[in-house]
């Protein structure tokens, strides 16, 4: 074998050694952390460079807000409250819009399905219009009355303002709970 | 060739998959129903109407990360992969949330954006009933929402690394982070408003420093001349690195109900004044738990199997870590078909 051979079949090896190594000293460094990080003292110290950080920062945050709002105010522009303010408006739109959607959705399937039952009675010969077919509404019943069930929630739903409101639908639901208690001792 | 001319077309591929974005979530969609920050999207199909299952699936994924880990990149994509086999795929994207939504929490998310998401795919596939999966966060939402509307039609509900359980405080390495005593949420979410992105990514990547920081590159040199995991790298990384604050509210319900007290497994949880009972979840149940989630840890996924009171209910366990069992090679061998058969029996 020629030394020029002998390099290029030894160097793969090499540098397979190096990497065999590598990850022997980065598989023992990951568990030395991996360990470390699921110490109690590991969790004590985030604690504190979290807490410091908090402490070192809260004080400005306030002042710095007063400071922004007064020279927006000032200037004429709407602050971030302002936008934030927009933005729930226009998600509760959001919601009176899915709650009409609904309704409409409920509106066609009626519809479509009273349609056939319509056609079968015009097809009916004059002597029997008389007495109505029946339109098979029990065909229609596990459908609609699941959609009835569901109307209440919905138009529950559409007096609250879900997302910028959750206080509101949390004062709904204990009040809702108070009006349940007091069913019960009655 | 030249080793220096190859090294600098190593270190131009580096630079490349480091600093761009990779074309992700390619399958064609079509947004059907928003709401504030959330997007409900609809999958083209492919498969003709006949030959498709009759029950439409809806994916739902975590709060402070993308949902398209789901259509990674085409040919190593689930939904693609559930789409080419007759399923009709919805997704329900959060959003990112911005400080005017600080006070979302579980409730929202449950019984507002939930169910009309649900009700819109019900009107636009025709049926009365869905299936719906939920990974990580996200099956905790679909858990809490199963649990409370039992009768709104779920039929399947699969659960991908759900962390529900939070008894089990020695595996836990969050929980040890996030005790009161070390962590004060209030004060966190006074100055910020919403959970930083930027706070719950070091969370995650502190769990395994080596890997994540280090190992992860390695792998990427380790394998710069093969163009298959460089692109595989590529898309991994455009989606590790694009995350999303989550929602003060919904954050301080994670933290103080789940992480520090367990409600949900104990039958506490509250949501707009419902306690969530899971004995009232009936749906087909399959639990999907990776067998070396740092995450999620299998204790936190395994014990929901006997409080829900479904009676088609299974475990199913896969080796891999908390994305990877989704995102990882194996995925499309043992993840996506068992998923895949499961699902198709029980959608016809």
């Amino acid at each position: 074998m020629s030394d020029a051979d002998a390099k290029t079949t030894n160097q793969p090896d090499l540098m397979e050694k190096m990497h065999e190594l590598r990850d022997a000293y980065m598989d023992t460094w990951s568990k030395y952390l991996v360990e470390e990080v699921k110490s109690e003292s590991y969790a004590q110290a985030s604690g504190t460079a979290l807490k410091n950080f908090l402490n070192a920062t809260a004080p400005f945050k306030e002042p710095a807000e007063q400071a922004m709002l007064r020279t927006l105010q000032q200037l004429n522009i709407p602050t971030s409250a302002d936008f934030a303010g927009l933005a729930g408006r226009v998600t509760n739109i959001e919601m009176q819009l899915d709650n009409m959607d609904a309704k409409l959705d409920r509106i066609e399937k009626l519809l479509t399905a009273a349609q056939p039952a319509r056609t079968a009675e015009a097809a009916i010969p004059a002597k029997s219009v008389s007495q109505p077919a029946p339109v098979k509404q029990t065909s229609r019943k596990p459908a609609e009355a699941r959609a009835v069930v569901q109307e209440p929630v919905a138009r529950k739903n559409r007096s609250k303002p879900a997302v910028r409101g959750s206080a509101i639908a949390r004062a709904t639901a204990v009040k809702a709970a108070g009006r349940k208690s007091r069913k019960g001792t009655k | 060739m030249d080793p220096l001319a190859t090294l600098e077309e190593q270190l131009d591929t580096v630079t490349r998959v480091m600093t761009t974005k990779a074309p992700i979530a390619q399958t064609p969609k079509e947004l059907v129903w928003t709401l504030n920050k959330a997007k409900l999207y609809r999958y083209v199909p492919v498969v003709p109407q006949p030959e498709r299952h009759r029950v439409p699936l809806l994916l739902v994924f975590a709060l402070m990360n993308r949902p398209y880990i789901l259509d990674l990149r085409p040919g190593h994509s689930f939904v693609e992969f559930l789409v080419k086999r007759g399923f009709d795929v919805y997704l329900l994207d959060w959003g990112s949330p911005g400080p005017e939504d600080k006070h979302l929490k579980f409730d929202d998310y449950t019984l507002e954006y939930m169910p009309r998401a649900i009700r819109k795919i019900k009107v636009l596939s025709d049926v009365e009933e869905v299936s719906v999966l939920g990974w990580c966060i996200g099956a905790i939402l679909t858990t809490i929402y199963a649990a409370l509307r039992p009768d709104d039609g779920l039929r399947n509900l699969i659960l991908l690394t759900a962390p529900l359980d939070f008894s089990n405080k020695e595996q836990l390495t969050f929980s040890r982070w996030v005790d009161e005593k070390y962590f004060d949420v209030d004060k966190v979410l006074a100055l910020f408003g919403n959970m930083p992105a930027e706070m719950i990514d070091y969370g995650a990547k502190a769990l395994k420093p080596v890997e994540n920081y280090v190992g992860n590159y390695l792998k990427l040199w380790d394998n710069v001349d093969n163009p298959n995991v460089v692109t595989n790298w590529h898309a991994m990384n455009t989606w590790v690195r694009d995350n999303i604050p989550m929602a003060g509210g919904a954050f301080r319900q994670l933290i103080v109900d789940l992480y520090r007290n367990d409600r949900l497994m104990k039958g506490e949880l509250v949501i707009r004044g419902e306690r969530v009972d899971l004995g009232r979840l009936r749906a087909n149940l399959l639990t999907v738990i990776a067998d070396g989630d740092h995450i999620t840890p299998p204790c936190q996924s395994e014990p929901v199997l006997a409080k829900v009171g479904s009676r088609d209910k299974e475990a199913y366990r896969v080796r891999g870590g908390h994305i990877g069992i989704m995102a990882g090679s194996g995925a499309e061998k043992h993840t996506w078909p068992h998923i895949e058969q499961w699902l198709a029996s029980r959608s016809k």
